[in-house]
């Protein structure tokens, strides 16, 4: 058995859809339910649905075999597995954010306002500049409009959103997309699937 | 029924690693879990996790909790000593990376330190072979070579921020990283094409070797080559050669770690339990001239997989009532000496899990209990 963790969401429909046409497709996964595990006997394949954020940790731990997740979420949480392949779906970027009429004060820490704290520690290292970081959960655009913060470190897929709150790009740290990983272990044992698997995809190995 | 019986899964595999690191002549080294902070903080790199939990003695002095064992024995190894193969029992303390709580790891390896010997090599890894075997059959044990890495990333000649991103590239086998690397350092087809190749070689010794002879340009690459098979044609021929792969994943610091370096993974368990390799710069940066390797099995990892393996119920409760305790003590003897596990209770305790219960008589014989 093959276990798959995929992201709830946009990004896992769009990746599930990738499995289903080189012919992992597994029956209830696109109905409108709140099953998280759907499996596949016959194919051998066990699609596991989790937070996207969780998809790292469910395939380092050995939970799932092989995960798709933003590059964005390995950047922050530096997990130990297999980066065997970029989907090339889920396109964004992560980047420095502010409101249009922002100032850099260069007398105090920057306040940063991030869901991702350990890429915005490293980013400002880089750069040799203090900063104090907030770590919030979502809505992060708000953080600089109510003063919680002077900068946001954020994913921008379109600019849409920053652009109805008065904000726009400063800095732009990284590309992301979709990776497929793979857990150590796993791979090592069910290495001629998952390289068929990667290789179905279109990714060379 | 064997007295081993009554151990743990883990203390059982301790005692069968143990001999048979010292049917191959290794001897027990012990430590102390008190070292000075000054060496972990030289060598602060060889140490897979940076963090070292450290205190003042009385007297002032900076002192660690071992974060590893290796680096005890190394100091300890006198310069002028020509052979010297130990193994060890030993906890090591800690960081965990995702929990950030402090954490006791026990672990059990072997160091065989001296002049650099081909026979020594080939030893180890059948040792870490036959480690790997005691633990379950579905195990591989997956090699590397940092002399070949080494090797072919100063052909490259990156600079010294892409050198690092290409060994992390080769550590999450992520070849569209490496091709980036490639690209902006400007590489030849030729060198790119080596770099991946080598990055997706996960194959059986066998397969792999021959794909790596034809990946090897250099004179360096090519001695780690003849290395690699040296040692693999000598597990081959002790007929452990298909549990063997060859996998450029496997990278260990290249500061410490310069020949062949190895993982072993259990089918089930999600990281590997097993990690080593040969270490002669480490050895250097110590001021000691030999030649060492070894490895260290990680047993925490290991008891969380092998619950099934549970403490075992009690096989006889002796209820001894009014009974004289020597009367007790000699009737519990008795089934001990059986083979027996036994507890000794005053009265019926209504929470027992022990397969029989009996009474102790008087005159020390015993009768069935019968509840009242």
């Amino acid at each position: 058995m093959l276990n798959i963790a995929l992201p709830k969401g946009r990004l896992g429909d769009a990746a599930y859809r990738s499995f289903a046409d080189i012919g992992y497709a597994c029956d209830g996964i696109e109905e409108e339910n709140r099953k998280l595990i759907f499996e596949d006997t016959d194919l051998g394949v066990r699609y596991i649905l989790v937070k996207p954020a969780d998809v790292a940790a469910y395939v380092e731990h050995g939970a799932a075999d092989i995960g798709i997740v933003g590059k964005d979420i390995i950047m922050e949480t530096e997990p130990d597995v297999f980066e065997l392949f970029d989907m090339n779906i889920g396109r964004c970027f992560v980047a420095v954010s502010a409101k249009n009429d922002w100032r850099s004060d260069i007398n105090r820490p920057l306040r940063v306002a991030t869901k991702y704290p350990n890429i915005a520690r490293r980013y400002y290292a880089e750069k040799n500049m203090q900063i104090e970081v907030i770590k919030l959960n979502g809505s992060i655009e708000l953080a600089p409009i109510v003063g919680l913060s002077d900068v946001i470190v954020d994913i921008v897929e379109t600019g849409k959103t920053l652009e109805e709150n008065d904000m726009r790009v400063y800095e732009k740290i990284s590309d992301s997309s979709a990776w497929l990983i793979a857990n150590k272990s796993s791979y090592r044992f069910k290495k001629e699937r998952i390289d068929a698997i990667v290789r179905a995809l279109g990714g060379e190995i | 029924m064997n007295i081993m019986d009554n151990f743990s899964w883990s203390d059982r595999t301790v005692f069968k690693l143990r001999g048979l690191y010292e049917s191959y002549g290794y001897d027990q080294y012990h430590t102390s879990k008190f070292e000075p902070y000054d060496i972990y903080q030289e060598n602060r790199s060889f140490l897979q996790n940076k963090t070292v939990i450290s205190f003042s003695d009385p007297y002032g002095r900076l002192m660690a909790l071992r974060p590893d064992v290796t680096m005890s024995i190394v100091k300890s190894t006198a310069p002028e000593t020509d052979l010297r193969k130990v193994y060890y029992v030993e906890n090591v303390f800690r960081l965990d990376k995702s929990t950030r709580e402090y954490r006791e790891i026990e672990q059990i390896g072997i160091e065989a330190i001296g002049n650099k010997d081909e026979y020594l090599e080939a030893e180890a890894l059948i040792l870490a072979l036959k480690t790997l075997e005691t633990i379950s059959d579905k195990y591989i044990l997956s090699t590397g070579h940092m002399g070949f890495v080494s090797a072919m990333l100063d052909a490259c000649a990156l600079n010294d921020d892409d050198n690092k991103a290409a060994l992390d590239a080769l550590r999450n086998k992520n070849l569209a990283k490496l091709r980036k690397i490639s690209e902006r350092s400007g590489l030849s087809k030729e060198w790119r094409e080596i770099l991946e190749e080598t990055a997706s070689i996960c194959e059986p010794a066998s397969i792999g070797i021959t794909k790596l002879k034809q990946l090897s340009k250099t004179d360096e690459m090519d001695k780690a080559v003849l290395e690699i098979e040296r040692s693999y044609n000598a597990i081959n021929a002790l007929g452990y050669g298909e549990k063997v792969r060859l996998d450029f994943a496997i990278i260990n610091d290249m500061d410490y770690y310069n020949g062949i370096v190895l993982q072993g993974y259990i089918e089930g368990i999600p990281r590997a339990v097993l990690s080593g390799g040969r270490y002669d710069l480490l050895m250097k940066k110590f001021g000691k001239p030999q030649s060492a390797l070894g490895f260290a099995l990680y047993l925490g990892e290991l008891t969380r997989f092998f619950t099934s393996h549970a403490k075992k119920g009690i096989d006889v409760l002796l209820i001894r009532g009014d009974t004289p305790i020597e009367v007790a003590l000699i009737t519990a003897d008795r089934f001990i000496k059986e083979g027996l596990r036994v507890s000794v209770e005053k009265n019926m305790s209504y929470a027992t899990d022990a397969k029989k219960i009996l009474k102790i008589k008087e005159n020390g014989d015993t009768e069935e209990y019968i509840k009242c």
